[in-house]
């Protein structure tokens, strides 16, 4: 019968001593442990590469990748898209969320020769030509930044929660970035942002020019009020 | 960590997908890479062939007919949490859906994958566990069909063979009636990203929900993470069936699925705690259920 | 000095250009750093290709503590793609001492910290040897193809297991495993005022092991040019001059012949100070191999072998009076210390922390005692708050608690023992001498935005129905800009087009720097806003500095920048002077220019001034042309931030989960020069803090096994855990420094955890909880619960 990928134990539980010495076994009792090394990771050494296209924000580019070659490195080594972030190489933070055939993707756990044929959008491809996406001006009008770290992969996550539901709560926003994580602002100017960027876009489908200044704007009023009182 | 080297293969049908297993010992099914990559990122797989479904097309698909609902294994989470039909006539399969981790992990995750890994706190088995379906396999010999209950054999062992792939779930809606149904799948879980530390997914159908104090006609009940299988808790149904759902039933069935449970401790929640949040997750979820159900018409 | 009532995020963010320079100060305007950073135009290390960059992989010790009794490297070498394989053999036959810099005061015992294991490895994790090959992937294979024979010994992963008298010996020159041993106050005076004491209250207190997890991995690309022996060395940095002289120290290489920069940082919080195997084994194998060489950590690595925080255990106790006034205070603190003494971990551990464990109130005596330990873990150091946030838990749990103990008011018990603000400045019995504060008014504040009584009396209507809210108060004060003795450089120099330059040794990562300096900038110079360049992070081009880390930016940095323009305007002032044909002394300056008292109409603008002066146009005699200056301040004090936070929560016995309810945070920061920037900071301190509370925690088996390393297990909390916080703020300027700021940067870490931890107790006081561990998870509350039942 066919096994699963991983032997009894609890895959994460076994991660970080994997992660040390994979190929590594232990073969004797427990206080005085010899390690010996079948080097399994050696076996298979130059593998066949592919030669693939990925459409990156509208660009087409031919490459020749390793099966293995994860398509975030495929964007940042091989092709210089070094705005998408690699957070954990596993799937938990979000930082390399890129947009795949429309849809938001962890980049790194997808391989770049899994992704041959697909139109892929970073944070690169947000502005069109010079004028920021209103995700982005969200982020910067509420301050939904600090590191800057996280943030393309947010804005990606961001965007694809707004083409399904352009009215999101904050309950929703809050869900449809769960699986970004954030180490900077506490999120919650990060749900603001999102906030501001719906309202923009349900604005410009809607062909409005009044809610334009209904965050963005800087109502000096306001601040004058604030800065007398202190 | 970067993975290992392997050999990758993309098959466009199911036939050319078993022929490779069947050729390559050993070799890997890859579908969404949400577990598998982690694993392999880590060098914790690493395999030297790697069969990739993605082109196999003819594995996603989402079909709800009056009699039965298949959905394709290659179905991503996303595609099971957003299917209107679903949510018609299965809710449970959204529901247990949307808790998987976050939106962009769902959109490549499969109802496939889940369930060719088998984790034992994995959402997938316990819904077809609890509602009872039925698992095509597919090998170059030709398909077989394994009802849930039998595939999950132990801890992230199963039914599957080396050269058998997951074609398909399905599920009868016969036990289902929708004007009579509700469904629930509860969870707790540290974070999206982590796995739950329980899971708990429910059915109850009502005998005439137009009743002051409906009835409980049928109840099912399975809890993930609590055994080495997806834990399908008769005892707990057979406590709240048969008379309107009470507080003493729910009493009942909670301490019935916490004695059916037999789970092992893990980092933040003991074997004791984890027993009693199967007696409290019984308890929510059959209550949600009940409610869904007699509010349904 | 003022209130400002509400939700500071009603403010909105402007855009400079819509401000007036004079009133920039202040001015919660847009960040200038988010355009890169949200179009990934910023460079983060890992970004950075040079040609011919070969790649550096650690292969690291798989047990907490063993001998190593061989290291196998030959299936590495024999790889094509690989150009060199290390060991400690390499580094010891090298002319680089190798070893990794920590502070080593009086009272600790820092061992020798190779960059590769030699005949040990002390925790799990610690890096054995160092291969570089052609790519990332091609270094991970080498590495995991290197075999290590070890001879694994018994392992101590906690600082009572390493104080236990069968404890392993970590390091043969401590052989009692103590790192470190400090003191503070008058234990025989402590005695007297426990013994007279009408009540006392004690509690054990854990202060878990929190991993600081910036969301950028540590990384470094080192380049090295034979022929001038210059060393580049880009990476990771919240102090590139800090990391140059470590380095240089490592390498045994001349401190002017190296180059640090540190670019775009992603996220630094502490751990980014450090000196570490990674970094200076890129630029040792650069140096080597003279080729530019890149390490970038993984995230298993960094959990593994990035510095830890807290860790602490203490016994504490307060003695009151029957007025329920502190008479003394004793504390006993155990610190895991990890394998080795990291960077500051020595003052971390001991002053930072127990110089504030008496909080915001009159503490007339205390007795601190802490006992580092060798333990077979990451090393610990400072993290987010860096001993504050440890102290402050440590007084407010124990307020809380004894609050209950004396059937008082939490809030009505801390006002009992506040120092009250006409007091300042206050010397407390650890030697601090608090430079100003209004306790009160934060208190009052944040009461009064929850309707405190209110909230009280529904908490009481709730348990009638069996449901169970908790209040949690934290009344914090911390210690900011560590001084004398630390400086911070500033430098504002105009170009001969009269645009500005400011430089500064901090390192921004987050905090805003290049919009804040500039504000500050602009407001003391009256130049446009965005005439003013920013520029940090490189150690070629910006003045010697030390660094960004423990709220010190803007009080010492924004200090040196502001008195650094005041200079120039000085500078210029000679020059306007003779234009204006005036004596100096009748020259004014304001939003700008210059000007003759009594005649607004014959004035020069401080950037006309520049552009001639560079011009060698109009001098004075002897002048030199040019207009720059640099300032290294130094303050007499730090200064004391302060503040209330409340968490409001319910609590469900039965599955033990928590929901927040409210969170309310009124923060005295002191001057604010960017209230949205300071309110970000605050937003992120708190999260932070509600991790350590109720969701992260480090966790060691018995034999050192990292049980949390990846995160998958180790929670970071993502935007479904973090409550909407309600902030709030009082202004109490800080008399140490020009800009009368106190600094924000880790306020919200220190006062959350306490909140929240006092919120669930509170909830749980009928069930007679009277103390939780934190991370306070469901599980914790169930068995709580249940206990008592």
């Amino acid at each position: 019968m066919r096994r699963s990928y991983v032997h009894g134990e609890s895959a994460t539980a076994v991660a970080t001593a994997a992660t040390i010495a994979s190929t590594t076994t232990v073969t004797t009792a427990p206080t005085s442990t010899t390690i010996t090394a079948t080097t399994a990771a050696t076996k298979l050494t130059a593998m066949d590469t592919h030669d693939i296209t990925l459409t990156i924000n509208g660009t087409e580019h031919d490459l020749s990748v390793e099966p293995r070659t994860l398509l975030v490195h495929a964007l940042r080594d091989e092709l210089g898209y070094t705005g998408t972030n690699v957070g954990c190489e596993s799937t938990l933070c979000g930082a390399c969320t890129v947009n795949m055939d429309g849809d938001a993707v962890k980049s790194c756990t997808i391989l770049a020769v899994q992704a041959d044929g697909t139109e892929l959008r970073t944070v690169e491809g947000l502005r069109e030509s010079g004028t920021f996406h209103p995700i982005q001006e969200g982020f910067q009008k509420e301050h939904g930044l600090q590191c800057g770290y996280c943030t393309p992969g947010m804005m990606l996550a961001a965007t694809d929660l707004l083409e399904e539901n352009p009215d999101p709560s904050d309950e929703e926003i809050r869900e449809g970035i769960e699986g970004n994580l954030c180490r900077c602002t506490g999120y919650q100017n990060i749900v603001n942002a999102v906030e501001y960027a719906a309202e923009e876009m349900r604005a410009d489908d809607t062909g409005s020019t009044e809610t334009a200044a209904a965050d963005g704007g800087v109502p000096m009023t306001d601040y004058e009020a604030v800065k007398e009182e202190d | 960590m970067k993975p290992a080297a392997f050999e990758y293969h993309r098959p466009e049908s199911v036939s050319e997908a078993t022929d490779l297993l069947a050729e390559h010992d050993g070799a890997e099914l890859m579908a969404g890479n949400q577990s598998l990559g982690i694993l392999m990122a880590n060098r914790l797989a690493t395999p030297d062939h790697l069969v990739d479904l993605n082109a196999v097309d003819e594995l996603s698909y989402i079909d709800v007919t009056d009699e039965a609902v298949e959905i394709g294994a290659l179905a991503r989470h996303r595609d099971i949490e957003t299917s209107a039909s679903l949510a018609e006539a299965l809710p449970m399969f959204p529901d247990a859906a949307s808790q998987i981790a976050g939106p962009s992990v769902r959109n490549m995750g499969t109802l496939g994958g889940s369930i060719g890994e088998a984790d034992p706190a994995g959402n997938y088995p316990a819904v077809v566990t609890a509602l009872d379906g039925e698992l095509t396999l597919v090998s170059p010999d030709g398909q077989r069909t394994v009802p849930a209950s039998e595939y999950f054999i132990a801890y992230m062992f199963t039914e599957l063979e080396e050269e058998e792939v997951i074609a398909k779930v399905t599920v009868p809606r016969e036990p289902f009636p929708t004007d009579r149904t509700g469904m629930a799948f509860l969870e707790q879980k540290p974070a999206a990203q982590t796995w739950p530390t329980i899971s708990v997914g429910a059915a109850i159908r009502v005998d005439d929900p137009e009743r002051e104090e409906p009835v409980v006609e049928d109840a099912r009940v399975t809890l993930a993470n609590v055994a080495g299988v997806p834990l399908r808790a008769e005892a707990a149904e057979a406590k709240v069936e048969g008379e309107p759902l009470s507080e003493g039933a729910l009493e009942a069935a909670g301490e019935a699925a916490s004695e059916a449970s037999n789970p092992e401790g893990e980092m933040h929640a003991d074997e004791q705690y984890k027993r009693e949040l199967a007696a409290e997750y019984t308890r929510r979820s059959f209550e949600t259920a009940y409610d869904r159900a007699v509010g349904s018409q | 000095m003022a209130v400002e009532s509400g939700d500071a995020s009603e403010v909105e963010a402007s855009e400079a250009e819509e401000v007036s320079e004079t009133d920039l100060l202040g001015a919660p305007i847009e960040r200038r750093e988010d355009r890169a950073l949200i179009t990934g135009d910023a460079e983060f290390t890992d970004d950075i290709q040079r040609s011919r960059t070969v790649h550096l992989a650690i292969h690291r010790s798989r047990h907490a503590h063993a001998r190593i009794e061989g290291i196998d490297t030959s299936a590495a070498e024999d790889r094509e793609d690989v150009l060199g394989v290390y060991t400690a053999a390499d580094v010891d036959a090298s002319d680089a001492p190798g070893l990794l810099q920590a502070a080593n005061p009086p009272h600790a015992n820092a061992p020798d910290h190779p960059v590769l294991a030699g005949e040990t490895a002390r925790y799990q994790g610690e890096p054995i040897a160092a291969v570089v090959a052609t790519d990332r992937y091609a270094a991970r294979d080498a590495s995991e193809a290197i075999s290590v024979e070890y001879d694994r010994l018994d392992a101590a992963a906690d600082p009572d297991a390493a104080l236990a008298d069968d404890a392993p010996t970590i390091h043969d020159d401590s052989p009692d495993n103590v790192g470190l041993d400090w003191q503070v106050g008058d234990e025989e005076r402590v005695d007297d005022a426990f013994d007279e004491a009408a009540h006392v209250t004690e509690l054990d207190l854990v202060n878990n092991r929190v991993i600081p997890a910036a969301m950028e991995p540590r990384a470094a690309i080192a380049s090295y040019q034979g022929s001038t022996e210059e060393l580049t060395v880009e990476l990771t940095s919240q102090n590139p001059h800090n990391h140059r002289d470590r380095l240089a120290a490592a390498l045994d290489h001349p401190s002017g012949k190296i180059r640090v920069r540190a670019p775009a940082v992603g996220g630094g919080f502490g751990s980014k100070i450090h000196h570490y195997a990674g970094e200076t084994l890129a630029a040792w194998t650069a140096m080597e191999l003279e080729r530019p060489v890149k390490w970038t950590a993984t995230r298993t690595e960094g959990f593994l072998a990035t510095s830890h925080g807290r860790d602490h255990r203490s016994q504490a106790a307060l003695a009151f009076d029957d007025d329920g006034e502190i008479q003394g205070m004793r504390v006993d603190t155990r610190v895991g210390l990890g394998g080795y003494l990291s960077t500051v971990e020595a003052g971390v551990a001991s002053s930072d922390y127990a110089k504030m464990l008496c909080g915001q109130y009159d503490v007339p005596e205390i007795d601190a005692q802490v006992t580092g330990a060798f333990t077979n873990t990451a090393p610990v150091d400072a993290y987010r708050g860096a001993g504050r946030p440890e102290a402050c838990f440590v007084i407010e749990r124990l307020m809380d608690e004894a609050a209950r103990e004396m059937n008082l008011d939490p809030a009505d018990l801390r006002r009992r023992n506040f120092i009250p603000s006409e007091e300042f400045p206050f010397e407390v019995p650890t030697g601090h001498v608090y430079d100003s504060g209004d306790y009160e008014k934060s208190l009052d504040e944040a009461l009064e935005t929850l309707d405190y009584d209110a909230l009280r009396e529904r908490q009481a209507e709730l348990r009638e129905e069996g449901r169970y809210l908790g209040i949690g108060l934290s009344c914090y004060v911390e210690a900011c800009g560590v001084a004398p003795g630390m400086f911070e450089s500033g430098l504002v120099r105009f170009t001969p087009s009269g645009e500005v330059i400011v430089q500064s040794g901090t390192h921004s990562h987050g905090q805003g720097h290049e919009t804040s300096y500039a504000q500050i900038a602009a407001a003391r110079l009256g130049v446009p806003y965005e005439d003013i360049t920013v520029v940090e992070g490189d150690t070629a081009t910006v003045p010697e500095g030390m660094g960004t880390y423990g709220s010190r930016s803007g009080p010492v940095g924004g200090s040196a920048v502001s008195k650094s323009a005041e200079k120039t305007i000085e500078q210029a002032r000679t020059i306007a002077a003779h234009q204006l044909e005036a004596a100096v002394e009748d020259v004014e300056f304001d939003e700008g220019e210059f000007s003759i008292a009594g005649a607004p109409d014959r004035a020069v603008g401080i950037q006309e001034v520049a552009q001639s002066a560079y011009g060698g146009q109009d001098l004075p005699e002897g002048a030199e042309p040019g207009i720059e200056a640099t300032t290294f301040f130094e303050p007499d004090n730090y200064t004391f931030p302060f503040g209330t936070h409340v968490a409001v929560v319910e609590v469900d016995p039965e599955s033990g989960e928590i929901a927040f309810e409210r969170y309310v945070a009124v923060d005295d920061v002191g001057e604010r020069i960017n209230p949205k920037i300071v309110e970000g900071q605050i937003h992120g301190g708190v999260a932070q803090g509600l991790g350590q509370a109720l969701y992260e925690s480090a966790e060691y088996d018995s034999n050192g096994q990292l049980m949390t390393g990846s995160m998958q297990d180790y929670v970071v909390p993502s935007a479904q855990h973090i409550p909407e916080m309600e902030t709030g703020a009082t202004v109490t300027p800080s008399p140490h420094n020009p800009l009368g700021v106190k600094g924000a940067g880790e306020a919200g870490t220190i006062a959350s955890p306490p909140a929240a931890v006092n919120a669930v107790c509170d909830a749980l006081e009928p069930f007679g909880v009277t103390d939780l561990e934190m991370p306070i998870t469901p599980e914790k509350v169930w068995q709580a619960t249940s206990e008592t039942e």
